[in-house]
């Protein structure tokens, strides 16, 4: 149980290279965008990072769903794992953005519709953490968590569309873009290719990640069990 | 060479973006490494008490 499977290390060297890889692509291939200067390159991992935590939320929902089916531990684990994952990849692609706004639009935040629901989902998923430490009965924590990850995701694709359907200054970059938009930009060949190997990069590291994050659920679980049947032993 | 210097200096900003997702990242794998070696000494010991 303690030794960490072969095909996991190959996944976690696998991981590490592409983001190196993807890093190199960012800083060495794509061009420099000649409105923005440099800080344009935070947008590549920015976006692979909020698109990483919004699939860890999917990936919460769908083992939300599973554990309402099957009540098995191994979907609650899988859920608060996803979560977990994704709660600090969306909070970076959120400082991330941050980042990028203060020289493009001259201020570190406003409460526009993507930022604002974007900051509506991190409570959401931060809340999520929050109330599944207040239940203390395994069974109706794992119950709770799973109904609070199904419905708790349907902010995700309202964060998603947003920019698609309100009045925003942020840009979109695939897609029609708002009219208000600022700090948008048309991505050339090399742009795509740095931008959609950082998607695979992260995509593959979220895998990685919640992979490990799942094991050390189980051990914790496992430890659990273990310290329950020493106390009966002992009493 | 004239496009070159209409080019806005926002290179500082670039160095915060990474140094912030660098640093972020490398916390929760951190955590993650913690947290199983902690849960492993203690899976070791109750085998050992078993």
């Amino acid at each position: 149980m303690l030794k960490e499977p072969r095909l996991l290390t190959a996944l976690d060297i696998l991981s590490a290279l592409m983001i190196l890889v993807a890093a190199g692509l960012v800083f060495f291939y794509a061009p420099v965008e000649q409105l923005m200067g440099q800080v344009q390159k935070v947008f590549y991992f920015h976006v692979a990072t909020a698109w990483v935590g919004m699939l860890g939320f999917m990936v919460a929902g769908v083992a939300g769903v599973q554990y309402l089916r099957t009540e098995k531990e191994k979907w609650d684990i899988t859920g608060l794992g996803a979560v977990e994952i994704s709660l600090v990849f969306f909070m970076t692609a959120i400082i991330l953005g941050s980042i990028w706004a203060r020289p493009i639009w001259n201020t570190w935040w406003t409460w526009e519709p993507r930022l604002t629901t974007a900051a509506i989902v991190e409570l959401i998923y931060a809340a999520y953490l929050l109330l599944r430490s207040g239940v203390d009965d395994p069974g109706k924590r794992a119950r709770f968590a799973a109904i609070y990850a199904i419905f708790g995701f349907f902010s995700v694709p309202l964060t998603f569309i947003s920019i698609r359907l309100l009045r925003t200054i942020h840009p979109v970059v695939i897609g029609n873009a708002e009219a208000a938009s600022q700090g948008g930009f048309n991505m050339d060949d090399p742009m795509k290719i740095a931008f959609f190997f950082s998607l695979a990069a992260f995509s593959v590291f979220f895998v990685d990640l919640l992979w490990h994050r799942i094991r050390l659920g189980e051990l914790q679980s496992k430890v659990n069990t273990l310290r329950i049947q020493s106390y009966e032993k002992e009493s | 060479m004239f496009s070159r210097l209409l080019v806005p200096d926002t290179f500082d900003y670039m160095i915060a973006g990474y140094v912030v997702l660098s640093v972020v990242l490398s916390i929760y794998i951190a955590s993650i490494t913690l947290r199983w070696k902690q849960a492993a000494a203690k899976f070791r010991t109750y085998q050992e008490d078993k």
